[in-house]
């Protein structure tokens, strides 16, 4: 239904393949792309060392020497911007790379069989998003001990909930469906219908929630390392330069700034990601 | 494949569907009694709430939440389970809205190319594309998206799908009361040829009794979950027979 | 005493493109008087693009331009949006196919309809209970609370589309602009609530502009029908000569209808060869 008509009738639509990718997705790769080649040459495009402690020329005000200024160890801000790149955005990929598909799999599983699978599921989900994350996380941490991959274990561990909703209230919608019922009229059950029918239709929520969720995982590891439970000092990491420079706002505010300002590029680029993708990829959003 | 040639399609006997809503469940289809000979085009009709389109949905083996007996072509089948194997091949619906019942982010083609390959057969595009001749479409809409089909094609596309696997039994759950009724008229036309050209027993839900005196041979007009007047072609013909 | 009535409705050359510049209506041309009038035409033939083209509801990126476009002698093509909201809902209503799609759901009906009346006059609370109560007799329904403590989607069809036709007649409009009123009810209430719109509409001396792809059916409320074609109005004539028609599209609409008789025989569809073009259903 629509604001022209009783039904939409045939329009004339080139093929997916052929359309283009909307503007704002091709700004957000070429940001996410720049950011990951910045990270990738990190050792050879920062300046200085990013561990190099400069005590005499501690809380500069950038100069030609330190283009960023200087923390209050004395290190070059933006080279451990760039280093520190690499730490954050390992970090989000891990993260991403297995909390979507943990989340798919018990939403769709427990939206789609129902009775006590659902119960299950839907219980160990309500039981885990119950927790403050981060307390979750400490506590995840505190088993495992510090680091990197520990911090994205933490992190998966306690954010998987939030997908599993998405992902079940979409199948729950899908199970009473005529698409279903069609899809088993032709033979199509279990894996193959849950793989190919009922998981796109849960994509699009996926997405979005995703490039949302980018930016509150940087911060929240930031919050581990502040704590010192996640990326260990002195390695660079973007959370972990907004803890320090949150001591010295007030004065030295480029040292929270400039790594601040570079997490919101970056959860905006994949924002205009998220939203270019779904458009093109939604057949009914075209 | 052993298939016997049976007078009747459809027995039914005894049948009840209870739909169990808050505290006051009511009987859907309350102890019905249904005959369908081979070969027979078979309406059914009533207000909205009759319950004919739950029945088209049990012997649809979509409702699978009844009691009493039900034999497709003389096999008996049980509530409560899925249709399988021949008895799932033999059955196939095509249901009321074409654009709930085709997947919004498959193609045409996946539409059609999918329910061949699972049963392992090897020359799916031809296939395909007879499938889509059949109902008077051209492969240009292959690699459409539903919602870049008009309503009529996306109603011949559903009709393409249910008649992949050659069903003995065809349902057809209101084929065309979304549709303008030019395409209607479209779409009847090519049910009735894809009838003579394919034997099968078809078994159509319409509240719209034209629709149900141009193609049916039988009827049954249904109220609150059971029959209440049953049509044979003579009163079918007549106009106002069942207001 | 002589007098030809005034038209209640101008239209002329008017025109609905999209951003892109396709033709979506193209140069229609009609008047309406206080008589019943069916537009006539399928999916896409622009016919419900017309209804709100005439009301204002055109938004960009569509444009409408129109050489006259006339409510009641008011010029409509340079409407300020004041002007739209004290003419929508007083002037001319528009009656939707299914309440569920048109009303706001989480009002109750009752409120939606006294709204109606405060954003369009002055009367008291009486008063409005009292109008309330007399329209809703007039659709043939009690004013329970049942009714009025409803929300649009707890209405059956039925009951729904008269709550609807009370709705947009409550504040005695001119005009009555139905778009596909019936298409969402089953096929034994379409005739019950054609007849009551029918009944109202010749009582208030209203006009009224019934947009159908049905047209045997609608042809038996209306006095004149007016058929649509692709943006286009291909063919016009009274209701009463419609069994006669000659334009091809126009014999087409009225012989494609099924009915028991029919059976066993090809129903005639729509040739469109005559309009210059292949397309195909």
């Amino acid at each position: 239904m629509n604001i022209l008509g009783a039904t939409a009738d045939t329009t004339e639509y080139p093929a997916r393949s052929r359309r283009r990718l909307p503007p704002t997705a091709r700004v957000g790769f070429l940001i996410v792309g720049a950011v990951v080649l910045a990270a990738l040459f990190a050792p050879w495009l920062a300046p200085q060392d990013p561990l190099a402690q400069h005590l005499g020329d501690r809380l500069a005000a950038p100069t030609l020497t330190h283009l960023l200024g200087t923390d209050s160890l004395g290190r070059d801000v933006l080279s451990r911007l760039l280093v520190g790149a690499r730490s954050t955005l390992l970090l989000v990929s891990l993260v991403a790379l297995c909390m979507v598909p943990i989340g798919l799999l018990v939403g769709v599983v427990s939206g789609y069989y129902g009775g006590w699978i659902e119960r299950l599921l839907n219980g160990l989900t309500n039981i885990v998003m119950a927790f403050p994350t981060l307390i979750l996380a400490l506590a995840f941490v505190g088993l495992l001990g510090p680091g990197l991959v520990n911090a994205a274990l933490a992190l998966v561990l306690t954010r998987w909930p939030a997908y599993a909703r998405l992902a079940r209230n979409e199948s729950l919608l899908l199970r009473h469906s005529d698409y279903l019922a069609a899809a088993e009229m032709q033979g199509i059950t279990g894996l193959r219908l849950l793989w190919g029918h009922v998981l796109p239709a849960c994509i699009p929520a996926v997405q979005i929630r995703l490039a949302l969720d980018l930016s509150s995982i940087i911060l929240t590891a930031a919050a581990l390392g502040f704590l010192g439970l996640g990326v260990r000092p002195p390695t660079p990491e973007w959370g972990m330069m907004i803890a320090d420079g949150s001591k010295v706002v007030f004065d030295q505010w480029w040292i929270a700034a400039v790594p601040g300002t570079a997490i919101f590029v970056v959860s905006l680029a994949f924002n205009l990601i998220a939203d270019g993708l779904r458009d093109w990829g939604d057949p009914r959003h075209g | 494949m052993n298939t016997i040639a049976v007078d009747v399609a459809v027995k039914v006997d005894d049948l009840s569907v209870r739909f169990a809503e808050s505290r006051h469940p009511r009987w859907v289809i309350d102890n019905l009694a249904l005959h369908i000979e081979t070969g027979v085009v078979f309406g059914l009709t009533g207000p909205s709430g009759c319950g004919k389109s739950t029945l088209l949905r049990v012997l649809a083996g979509v409702n699978r939440d009844w009691q009493g007996t039900m034999e497709i072509f003389g096999r008996a089948v049980t509530p409560h389970r899925r249709f399988e194997g021949e008895l799932r091949r033999d059955v196939q619906m095509v249901f009321q809205d074409p654009y709930a019942s085709l997947h919004p982010r498959h193609t045409v083609e996946r539409c059609l190319a999918e329910p061949l390959r699972i049963i392992g057969v090897t020359d799916g595009r031809a296939r395909v594309a007879a499938a889509l001749e059949e109902v008077g479409l051209s492969w240009d809409v292959a690699y459409r998206y539903p919602n870049q089909l008009s309503g009529g094609q996306r109603q011949r596309v559903a009709i393409a799908r249910a008649l992949l696997h050659r069903p003995r039994l065809l349902l057809l759950d209101e084929p065309t009361s979304a549709l303008d009724l030019s395409v209607q008229a479209d779409i009847l036309n090519l049910l009735n040829r894809l009838k003579r050209a394919h034997p099968m027993t078809v078994v159509v839900v319409s509240h719209d009794p034209g629709v149900i005196g141009h193609l049916c041979d039988q009827a049954a007009v249904m109220q609150d979950g059971k029959v209440q007047r049953w049509l044979n072609r003579a009163e079918l013909s007549q106009e106002g027979s069942f207001k | 005493m002589g007098e030809v009535a005034k038209p209640l409705l101008r239209v002329e050359d008017l025109t609905v493109r999209t951003g892109s510049g396709t033709t979506l209506v193209d140069a229609l041309t009609f008047d309406l008087k206080a008589e019943r009038v069916a537009l006539v035409g399928e999916s896409g033939s622009g016919k419900s693009l017309t209804a709100r083209a005439v009301l204002g509801l055109v938004r960009p990126p569509l444009t409408v331009t129109a050489a006259r476009l006339e409510l009641n002698a008011f010029d409509l093509r340079t409407a300020s949006a004041p002007e739209w909201a004290r003419r929508r809902g007083s002037i001319v209503s528009l009656m939707l196919q299914d309440p569920r799609f048109s009303l706001n759901p989480v009002i109750r009906v009752g409120r939606q309809i006294d709204e109606i009346m405060t954003l369009h006059g002055k009367a008291t609370a009486a008063t409005r209970r009292d109008r309330i109560r007399d329209m809703l007799s007039a659709v043939g329904l009690d004013a329970t609370r049942r009714i009025l403590d409803a929300y649009p989607h707890q209405l059956s069809g039925g009951i729904g589309q008269r709550v609807m036709l009370a709705m947009m007649l409550i504040n005695g409009p001119r005009l009555l602009i139905a778009d596909e009123p019936t298409s969402a009810l089953d096929a034994g209430l379409r005739d019950q609530v054609l007849e009551l719109m029918m009944n109202l509409v010749e009582k208030r001396r209203m006009g009224l502009l019934l947009i159908s792809h049905d047209l045997p059916r609608v042809a038996r409320y209306c006095e004149r029908v007016l058929v649509m074609y692709r943006g286009r109005i291909v063919d016009r004539c009274s209701a009463a000569s419609l069994a006669q028609a000659s334009h091809p599209y126009t014999r087409a609409l009225w012989d494609c209808r099924p009915s028991g008789r029919t059976y066993g025989t090809e129903l005639p569809v729509l040739d469109r060869g005559w309009a210059g073009d292949g397309a195909t259903s």
